[in-house]
């Protein structure tokens, strides 16, 4: 099972180049490691892993798990064009990451009346740094999760 | 890949260590904050002391440092008035009514043992959380206000207009009642809430806060040998909160 995802992550990591939808600067994004699942599943499925997850932590107060919102700003928002200062948002424009989408699906989402759609930085949030979400990451996979 | 086992095994050594110290030695930050993927529990029981001789009439320290925390006052429109902006903390004088003394003190959600505000809520939006903090399910609010009308302190506010740029780790919005959460994202890391650490580095110290569950700690010790009390104990709800010198 562990080698399979190991064998899963790295086909996703060397998988070739396509050009981006969005101005994602996909050197940093890969920097950071592959993302919580494959893109076809986060596709997919991403409210159902936001949704559960919320309830965990709201009610139960676990932290540091798997999905995380705060986690997805923070490495999918995207500069905003047009701002005097540069701006990373995952709503804002047509080209941002969250609206982007939402917007070609005429899907209406909430999430950001409450939530923070533009990044905060290590220590906001639970994506904390890079080497938490790493290591975060390869326990998850040790125990077996998708 | 190697890079990944490193941090993994880097996080399994703290892990280690942090349950190696915790139940001997008292290093307070350790003991306190809860292992990633870990939930709350039941053995603990956040609560507060303030020390009304020790807060300063003059001082809104702590309603400033909360307000800063949870980004209450960003985004917020001048439309509004200003007795129904949300506030999770505010100033209060009591006076004697006989004597006329006077003290100044803190007052926020008292996090209930038995709250009211989690008994009247229609949607289960309101509740207790294992450690005794008293939230909002901003996600089930429906903002009908019940928990306003039952809180005895009125430690509650409703979010009347649109809230924009909010903290990452404190997200509210539109339609939904709000109240302290003892910064419990705060007290997840294993650090104290915001008007705790603002109060102290004020010089004052007029508001302690641990675990009143753990005998050893200090806040324990201080309500088993000092005369604290809650506020409207007749009431029977058990309040986290206690207050020394009224």
């Amino acid at each position: 099972m562990l080698a399979v995802l190991v064998l899963l992550a790295l086909f996703w990591l060397l998988r070739p180049a396509v050009p981006a939808a969005q101005p994602l600067d996909l050197a940093a994004a890969r920097a950071q490691g592959p993302c919580v699942a494959a893109p076809a599943e986060i596709r997919r499925n991403h409210p159902d892993l936001l949704r559960h997850q919320r309830d965990l932590t709201v009610r139960d107060g676990v932290r540091g798990a798997r999905a995380s919102l705060a986690a997805c700003v923070n490495c999918h928002a995207t500069p905003l064009e047009g701002g005097a200062t540069p701006v990373r948002s995952v709503l804002g424009g047509p080209q941002q990451f969250c609206q982007g989408c939402h917007t070609v699906a005429a899907v209406k989402f909430d999430c950001f009346e409450c939530h923070a759609a533009v990044p905060q930085g290590p220590g906001h949030g639970a994506s904390g740094s890079v080497t938490a979400a790493l290591s975060r990451r390869t326990t998850i996979r040790s125990e077996g999760a998708p | 890949m190697t890079s990944n086992r490193r941090a993994w095994l880097t996080g399994s050594a703290a892990a280690a260590l942090g349950v190696a110290i915790a139940p001997g030695i008292r290093l307070i930050e350790v003991a306190q904050a809860r292992a990633s993927g870990e939930a709350a529990s039941t053995k603990v029981r956040w609560g507060l002391l303030i020390d009304t001789s020790k807060c300063d009439s003059g001082c809104d320290a702590c309603v400033k440092a909360c307000s800063d925390e949870n980004g209450l006052q960003v985004g917020t429109g001048a439309a509004i008035e200003d007795r129904q902006r949300p506030q999770w903390i505010r100033k209060v004088m009591l006076t004697e009514v006989k004597t006329g003394r006077q003290a100044s003190a803190p007052m926020m959600c008292q996090h209930c043992a038995e709250p009211p505000c989690v008994d009247v809520c229609p949607t289960g939006a309101s509740f207790k959380r294992a450690d005794g903090i008293v939230l909002v399910d901003r996600h089930a609010c429906i903002g009908c206000r019940y928990c306003m009308m039952a809180c005895p302190y009125k430690a509650r506010s409703f979010v009347h207009e649109p809230v924009t740029n909010q903290r990452a780790q404190v997200p509210r919005g539109q339609g939904c009642v709000e109240s302290c959460t003892l910064c419990v994202h705060r007290v997840d890391r294993g650090e104290h809430p915001a008007c705790v650490e603002t109060c102290a580095a004020a010089g004052r110290g007029a508001i302690l806060f641990g675990d009143l569950n753990d005998a050893n700690s200090e806040i324990a010790r201080r309500v088993r040998e000092l005369a604290t009390q809650q506020l409207r104990a007749d009431l029977g709800l058990d309040p986290g909160v206690r207050y020394q010198g009224l």
